[in-house]
């Protein structure tokens, strides 16, 4: 009769791990006392801060310079959390310009609107803020971790990378100056738009890897896109772009003779050749085989081009100067192209670490596992029974679950985070024999 | 008999068939075969035919739980709806490794699986059916097929419109079907749920009834991989025929012969109980259920519907 | 009935000033609510997610959580610094001439005096430049902090249900940082100042609107519409040392309240 009660109190009332919140909690957990716990912690990083800024106060005094002249404008540059606004600020001519002309009869009231770069560098500033007030209407889901919601957090890394290059831009005649071979001002304008592409739609892709989806044309086409564009710039930079100033088309392909032409054949080829293998890997090879094919061939091919750069640089130098003339203005596509074709590659098809419990630390104890599993209502161990996921969880478990298991994944068809058990039976089975793990029905391709 | 790579003494899982078929696996010498019938489906029968004779299941049972009847009842049908398959039998094909992959051997699982991928990419086969759900879930997630498309036997009767011709009697079954966990809740894609109780409601005097947890909450039958046969997993098994038994039904069908085990088991455990307390329903497989009403076919001499165990020792000595 | 009185010097000096504020008011209650709050569990930092369930993991964003607090200590640094710079610095941007012909301004002087530069016409003020070092420097480490901040809040997605007040009164408080920096780089009057000045004006005029409005803001912000006659230097100022550090406590007390009140938000 007792063992009845007992097994009443135990199954029941209590599943088995502690309640946290409301009149029933069992788990009552003091958290960090303020004083003097806190206090001290927080004195310790208040005092490291500050030494650190009195240090930097006495090494590096930031200078006053002359006073504001009322006849002369001097060259200046803003603080550098301003520079984004600057540097649209500069690139603002190159939007349209007019005049908005007010309704009939409110011009005394609303008057002309004059459309000009001024009006374009002010308002587009408001670009990377506006976002930023919205985002909490626009955003209503409940997925709070940044690798479960690639889409939010490429996004803002995208934005991040775009304040960055409108940054970058503010100090346009600098970097000319000190860089002629880009160019000029219009590769310079190309920042605003294709190094935060880059940098937005390679994170997505890795992020969507390691949340486990669907992976194969994202792989395919980013990479297919910018292999595509390399092949229309090589084709430009090959058929099009006129050797010296005054000749026309066909000229490297006629002066293929010439060492600063082989040069830029060289590095041109290179360029399609990783991109192009990175391209067929990706598309027409399974994982396992694209990544060993990748790898190997990628650490050849900057080997090869490091040392034949270096030799290029050394003993040719007219050769090199040549290279970088020819090829920097169109560095969003040759390099940052290949950049972005072989990080996409990388980060698309990189196992992510110890798969399972990545995603068992979603868990939030709601005990519907322990309710739906099978074997809890046959086996009596231990108080309160068998809690699979939730003792897995604090690494509770003691070879008895792994091996009780049935693995009939009634406990995922319950979870509300969609956690599969039966992955994580495969994985600590594997790994309980010495074994690798096989990879489970988590990729799928 | 404690062995530790099975993990704790609880019980035993069954070694006579575990290490015939690990050394089964190190035998890597690809078979020379000659395709009679070059067909678009092959059939993968699977470890069914082990069943009855090495684990001896036939023997163990008194001939109540047949396995073998699987694979019988599954050409039939699938003969009836015009495929003639390919059997992929263990002349040349190994154990699909299910069992291996969830006990955590996994490197005889590797190479179970790169032989039989081997020889099904040898033969140029485009669909591989299975009436086994373990098997199901093994090709389809397990071994990365590419280019063969993997169907339960039941999709494809469901597909290929399967008819059933009407029952002779005009008396009502209750039929209950038993959703494994492999094929149904496991997959994440393609589960199977309606496909079968499909084709139990084209038998026309089938009352589908549905246990108290079916579809995805279906409650597993109380073993996986061979793991464990002891009193927590007959337990559970012992769970969900009562809920059949609750239910009145007369049939429970399932579509995994490894379920089919387990509720044999217990079906035959529990027919030496005094007769109040005996189950009065039969255990099939859906197909070998299937292939019975299909006109014309004899699949096999079915056991009547009140199981009476009859000790073969007992019968032959003439004993009291 | 004898009542003995303590001998100890320190005790009756406590006891005696401690005597005439409590005769004036009772500050026992408040004393009380005091070490209430501070004892009562819900005061305590709670248990973090890993404390909480003992989990054996470490989670890497952890760390990041401080940057709310460095950007707090930094604003503390930069205010109390702010105060001994305001005690020398002169806030009056009206142009005059050296006599060596250079333009000059009392503001850019002031700051010259402060920084320990040749051209200061007076004394230097000792250990001036450290002052304003480190305003300088923790004005940046604090912008730095408040936008690795709000990256932080962004990327674990704490700005969602219930956070949305909070997370906008963020956005202002950032807005209001880098108003801050701007205000404070224009205020040494040097040529940095003047050239911000001249976008900052262009800018303000250029508000999208009828004309009207963009001279007003610019009358507001800068008082004045031409670059070279306004005298923002005292305009500035004001924003500077008065409305931006008062609406700027105000909103960081609501904000860091909002945090306590409704948890620190950890992605699960």
């Amino acid at each position: 009769m007792e063992i009845e009660l007992v097994r009443q109190k135990v199954f029941e009332d209590r599943p088995g791990f502690p309640r946290q919140y409301g009149p029933d909690r069992t788990d009552r957990q003091a958290g960090t006392p303020f004083w003097p716990h806190e206090v001290f912690r927080d004195l310790v990083i208040i005092m490291l801060m500050t030494s650190i800024l009195f240090f930097l106060s006495a090494a590096i005094t930031p200078p006053v310079g002359p006073a504001k002249n009322p006849t002369v404008q001097p060259f200046i540059v803003p603080d550098w959390y301003l520079l984004f606004s600057w540097g649209l600020l500069k690139v603002a001519e190159i939007f349209p310009q007019g005049q908005i002309p007010a309704p009939f009869g409110l011009a005394p009231l609303l008057g002309p609107v004059n459309v000009d770069a001024a009006f374009w560098g002010d308002n587009l500033t408001a670009l990377p803020v506006a976002p930023l007030f919205v985002l909490p209407f626009l955003d209503r889901g409940r997925e709070e971790r940044p690798a479960k919601a690639p889409l939010r957090s490429a996004l803002g890394l995208y934005l991040i990378a775009w304040v960055f290059c409108s940054s970058f831009y503010a100090i346009n005649n600098l970097v000319i100056e000190r860089w002629p071979f880009i160019g000029g001002d219009d590769t310079l304008k190309w920042f605003f738009v294709i190094p935060p592409l880059y940098v937005g739609v390679a994170s997505y892709v890795g992020l969507r890897r390691l949340g486990y989806r669907e992976m194969y044309w994202w792989r395919v086409i980013p990479i297919g896109v910018v292999f595509f564009l390399l092949m229309l710039q090589s084709l430009d930079l090959f058929l099009l772009q006129p050797l010296d100033a005054g000749r026309s088309f066909g000229d490297h392909l006629a002066t293929l003779g010439r060492p600063e032409v082989q040069g830029l054949a060289f590095v041109v080829l290179m360029m399609i050749a990783v991109v192009a293998v990175t391209f067929y890997a990706v598309a027409f090879l399974d994982e396992r085989r694209a990544k060993a094919l990748l790898l190997p061939f990628f650490v050849l091919w900057i080997i090869v081009l490091l040392a034949v750069g270096k030799f290029i640089a050394d003993t040719q130098p007219l050769t090199f100067r040549y290279i970088l003339f020819q090829t920097m203005p169109s560095m969003h596509i040759l390099y940052g192209g290949t950049i972005f074709a072989v990080l996409t590659a990388a980060v698309g098809l990189r196992e992510p670490y110890s798969a399972y419990e990545y995603l068992l630390n979603e868990c939030y104890q709601c005990g519907k596992c322990h309710t739906a599993c099978p074997v809890t209502k046959v086996e009596d161990d231990a108080l309160g029974g068998l809690n699979l996921v939730y003792n897995t969880f604090k690494k509770q478990h003691d070879g008895v679950p792994l091996w009780t298991c049935l693995a009939c994944d009634a406990c995922s068809a319950v979870c509300p985070l969609e956690i599969k058990y039966s992955d994580y039976i495969l994985e600590e089975r594997a790994k309980a024999l010495g074994q690798k793990p096989a990879g489970g029905a988590h990729t799928h391709d | 008999m404690i062995d530790p790579v099975y993990g704790p003494a609880r019980s035993i899982p069954h070694p006579i068939l575990f290490r015939l078929l690990d050394a089964e696996a190190e035998d890597t010498k690809m078979p020379e075969i000659k395709v009679e019938h070059p067909a678009e489906f092959a059939y993968y029968p699977g470890c069914i035919d082990y069943y009855d004779q090495e684990m001896q299941f036939s023997h163990l049972n008194f001939g109540e739980t047949d396995h073998g009847i699987i694979f019988d009842s599954s050409v039939k049908l699938l003969k009836a709806v015009g495929i003639e398959p390919t059997i992929l039998d263990r002349s040349f094909m190994k154990c699909c490794g299910h069992d291996q992959l969830w006990q955590g051997k996994v490197d005889v699982f590797q190479k179970m699986r790169d032989h039989n991928t081997r020889v099904i990419k040898m033969l140029g086969v485009k669909t591989i059916v299975v009436s086994c759900a373990e098997g199901y879930r093994t090709f389809k997630l397990d071994y990365k097929l590419e280019g063969v498309a993997v169907k339960h036997i039941t999709q494809v009767l469901y597909e290929r419109g399967l008819r059933v011709p009407p029952s002779k009697d005009g008396k009502r079954i209750r039929v209950a079907f038993q959703d494994p966990c492999r094929s149904g809740r496991q997959m994440p894609v393609d589960p199977i749920y309606d496909e079968p109780r499909d084709l139990i409601q084209r038998v026309d005097n089938a009352d589908l009834v549905e246990l108290k947890t079916f579809r995805a909450d279906a409650q597993c039958c109380g073993v996986a991989q061979m793991m464990y046969c002891n009193d927590k997993t007959k337990g559970i098994t012992d769970l969900r025929m009562k809920e059949a038994a609750e239910l009145e039904v007369d049939y429970l069908l399932t579509a995994c012969p490894k379920c089919l085990t387990h509720f044999g088991c217990m079906h035959h455990e529990n027919s030496w109980k005094p007769g109040g307390e005996r189950y009065k329903f039969r255990v099939l497989d859906i197909t070998h259920f299937l292939a019975e009403r299909l006109e014309g076919s004899e699949v096999g001499a079915a056991p009547s519907v009140l199981p009476v165990a009859v000790d073969p020792r007992r019968k032959a000595s003439g004993g009291s | 009935m004898v009542t003995l009185k303590p001998q100890d010097p320190i005790g009756r000096t406590n006891r005696f000033l401690f005597g005439w504020i409590k005769e004036r008011f009772p500050t026992v209650p408040w004393a009380d609510l005091g070490r209430q709050s501070l004892d009562t569990v819900q005061r305590q930092l709670p248990r973090s997610h890993t404390e909480k369930y003992e989990l054996k993991t470490i989670w890497y964003w952890y760390p990041l959580y401080c940057l709310g607090g460095i950007s707090f200590v930094a604003f503390l640094v930069t205010v109390i610094t702010g105060i001994i710079l305001g005690f020398y610095y002169i806030p009056d941007g009206s142009d005059f001439f050296t006599l060596a012909g250079l333009p000059t301004n009392a503001a850019k002087e002031s700051v010259a005096c402060i920084n320990g530069d040749s051209d200061c016409p007076g004394a230097p003020i000792p250990f001036g430049f450290i002052i304003r070092g480190m305003h300088h420097w923790s004005a940046h480490m604090m912008i730095a902090a408040v936008f690795l901040h709000m990256c932080r809040v962004y990327f674990t997605g704490a700005y969602k249900k219930p956070r949305e007040l909070n997370w906008l009164i963020g956005v202002i408080l950032l807005l209001m940082t880098l108003l801050f920096g701007y205000s404070g780089y224009l205020l040494p009057a040097n040529d940095l100042s003047g050239g911000a000045a001249t976008i900052g004006i262009n800018m303000a005029k250029a508000s999208p609107g009828p004309p009207w409005l963009g001279e007003f803001l610019a009358n507001l912000i800068f008082s004045g519409t031409d670059v070279l006659t306004a005298n923002y230097i005292i305009r500035m100022y004001w924003i500077h040392v008065f409305v931006l550090p008062l609406i700027a406590t105000l909103l960081m007390i609501v904000h860091m309240a909002l945090v306590w009140v409704q948890g620190v938000g950890e992605p699960h």
